[in-house]
């Protein structure tokens, strides 16, 4: 596979007589090449984050909004946030929702990766079926998990029923003590295959020569994985934790279908949060600095996980 | 290695023991499980199949996992009246949408991997991090630009906005490529008197069709199954399938038949795709995270 972050080729050198004027002349006209390019992303990346920033720093609501008059208050809108019960409450459900579902995610993806790493019948067939979950949209796998947990025609119930607890049966996604469990499933069950086919990747990437001299030194299946498996897919695992909890952490789509961020903010995530606060309530300056908080906490993780690929591609 | 491999593959058949029985039986009980869960994970999108094809009198919770009892496009026709317009919206949307930010994608990875300026590396990692980028952070100045551009509500304005945040992967995708082409080509083509474009065009671009590929593919999906773009910076006339999708009701009561054959009808194209193509769609998405 292609290496991410990979290290550039070298430069184009040329050494000839009038080679140095040329390569001046190159290199003055590479920035003109990517003049364009940094223009354009800083207008359409850079500048949007910029606006939403000077947004959080002005008392900006509805009617501010509309005059265009906003007065500067310095950090109080991140003041209100943290004192704020309502975006405390979405951040633990935030952290909750991510660490419950990437443990999942990542134990059922895991085990998934090891038992496709042997060769069996139907294996690729299995394995690509796998990933139809977590390739349909997010708006589609939200509706059916919106369905299976229906208090009337759902799987959960009837699958309750089944095995004789039919006295359990619930409403699970209007109940906002289960309500987050549910959108947990949903999500697991969505994003396990993903976990599944990047420690896959990495698992066939161990050489099976190891396992080959380890096997004739006599370790069993247990050492073989604790000695081999497990140091070789170290940074792998890492790389998979990390981008996993990003992606996690992001987590819109789905939570927005099933159930919208209720009931009574039982499922309200940051995201959701943030959402509410700008589209629903119009405290647009809250709103903007919430979602500043949010890129910042996932930019360092982001860094993290660069700076990781970078050790791995140097070692 | 042949030889290893020989010692290895015998050594099991010269030593059954008790112990390597239970281990054995032990093995096979845990692929059981596993099989088990696969199979699980697999029964969701069962369910949307087969309720797709029934009408809603057949969807009881006593029947569900039957097959239709008698097999209907009702549903399906249902659903598909319903989000007509918008699967044309979709279609008007991801083409443009994909192949651009294929194009410029291409450029941008031709610029960092070939051309080397200073900084290159800082802006490469600035862009990358438009990956991780919560969309919530750009909502907002995102709609007051459009409205500015006079492209708000509109499909443009959608396309526009997939063309620059699909840049990030595509970048990427197209420079981890082009670190792999021998630079002496390059090289040999600035000797003989190429340029900046002619050098894109008769060397980099003919050798960049896989890389194409892998960035079409991931890019349509991508974005035909987005969904918090389109339902914040479109109007009902513009809407893209997966919002429709959302706002697909009945009347009192939910009909899920007809929901199921909506999200089957959602999610179809991003399947197809898959299921003709899916060895490149997988080699984007490892392309896009974790070094394979």
């Amino acid at each position: 596979m292609w290496g991410t972050l990979s290290k550039p080729q070298t430069k184009i050198v040329t050494s000839s007589a009038r080679g140095r004027w040329a390569v001046r002349f190159r290199k003055l006209s590479n920035y003109l090449f990517v003049l364009p390019m940094m223009i354009y992303l800083s207008a359409t990346m850079a500048y949007p984050i910029y606006v939403n920033l000077d947004m959080s720093l002005h008392d900006l609501n509805v009617r501010t909004f509309r005059s265009g008059d906003a007065p500067y208050i310095k950090f109080d809108n991140y003041k209100k946030l943290i004192n704020d019960p309502g975006f405390r409450h979405a951040a633990g459900r935030s952290l909750t929702f991510t660490t419950i579902s990437l443990g999942f995610q990542f134990l059922i993806g895991f085990s998934l990766a090891l038992f496709f790493n042997r060769p069996f019948p139907l294996n690729g067939l299995l394995r690509a079926l796998l990933l139809l979950a977590w390739l349909m949209p997010a708006v589609v796998g939200g509706t059916l998990f919106r369905w299976m947990a229906d208090g009337d025609y759902g799987v959960f119930n009837y699958f309750l029923q089944s095995i004789g607890l039919g006295r359990y049966k619930d409403y699970w996604l209007l109940n906002p003590d289960t309500a987050l469990a549910g959108t947990i499933i949903a999500n697991v069950w969505v994003g396990a295959p993903f976990h599944m086919i990047l420690l896959y990747a990495g698992l066939q990437n161990i050489p099976t020569t190891l396992y080959e001299a380890a096997s004739i030194d006599g370790a069993g299946a247990i050492q073989r994985f604790i000695r081999i498996t497990l140091p070789m897919m170290r940074p792998v695992m890492l790389g998979v934790l990390l981008l996993g909890f990003i992606y996690t952490f992001k987590v819109f789509e789905l939570i927005f279908v099933m159930t919208g961020g209720g009931p009574v903010d039982a499922t309200t995530v940051l995201p959701i949060h943030i959402y509410r606060l700008t589209f629903a309530f119009f405290r647009f300056g809250e709103g903007a600095a919430s979602a500043i908080m949010l890129l910042l906490g996932l930019l360092l993780l982001a860094i993290g996980y660069a700076q990781l690929i970078h050790a791995e591609e140097a070692a | 290695m042949a030889v290893q491999q020989a010692v290895v593959s015998h050594l099991p058949a010269t030593s059954v023991t008790p112990k390597t029985v239970q281990y054995r039986l032990g093995r096979f009980v845990l692929y059981i499980i596993l099989l088990g869960l696969s199979i699980l994970f697999l029964i969701p999108v069962y369910m949307v199949l087969v309720t797709s094809f029934k009408s809603l009198d057949q969807v009881s919770i006593s029947t569900m996992w039957d097959f239709p009892s008698r097999f209907t496009w009702e549903s399906i026709r249902k659903a598909a009246d319903q989000l007509a317009p918008s699967f044309f919206n979709s279609v008007v949307l991801v083409l443009p949408a994909t192949i651009i930010s294929a194009i410029a994608g291409s450029l941008n990875g031709y610029v960092f991997a070939k051309w080397r300026f200073r900084g290159a590396n800082l802006l490469f990692t600035l862009i990358l991090f438009g990956m991780f980028i919560p969309y919530q952070a750009v909502l907002i100045p995102l709609v007051k630009f459009l409205q500015w551009a006079d492209l708000y509500g509109s499909l443009n304005g959608l396309i526009l906005t997939h063309i620059v945040y699909g840049l990030p992967i595509t970048t990427l995708i197209f420079r981890n490529y082009y670190a792999k082409i021998p630079t002496e080509l390059v090289e040999a083509g600035l000797l003989d008197g190429g340029g900046f474009f002619s050098l894109y065009l008769y060397v980099i671009l003919p050798l960049s069709v896989p890389a194409f590929v892998v960035v079409i593919i991931w890019q349509f999906t991508q974005i035909w199954n987005e969904f918090l773009f389109g339902v914040t910076i479109t109007s009902v006339d513009s809407r893209p399938m997966t919002v429709a999708l959302q706002n697909l009701s009945g009347s009192q009561i939910v009909e899920w038949n007809v929901q199921m054959a909506g999200a089957f009808l959602t999610a179809l194209p991003t399947l197809l795709v898959y299921i003709i193509l899916g060895r490149y769609f997988i080699r984007g998405l490892l392309a896009g995270s974790v070094k394979g």
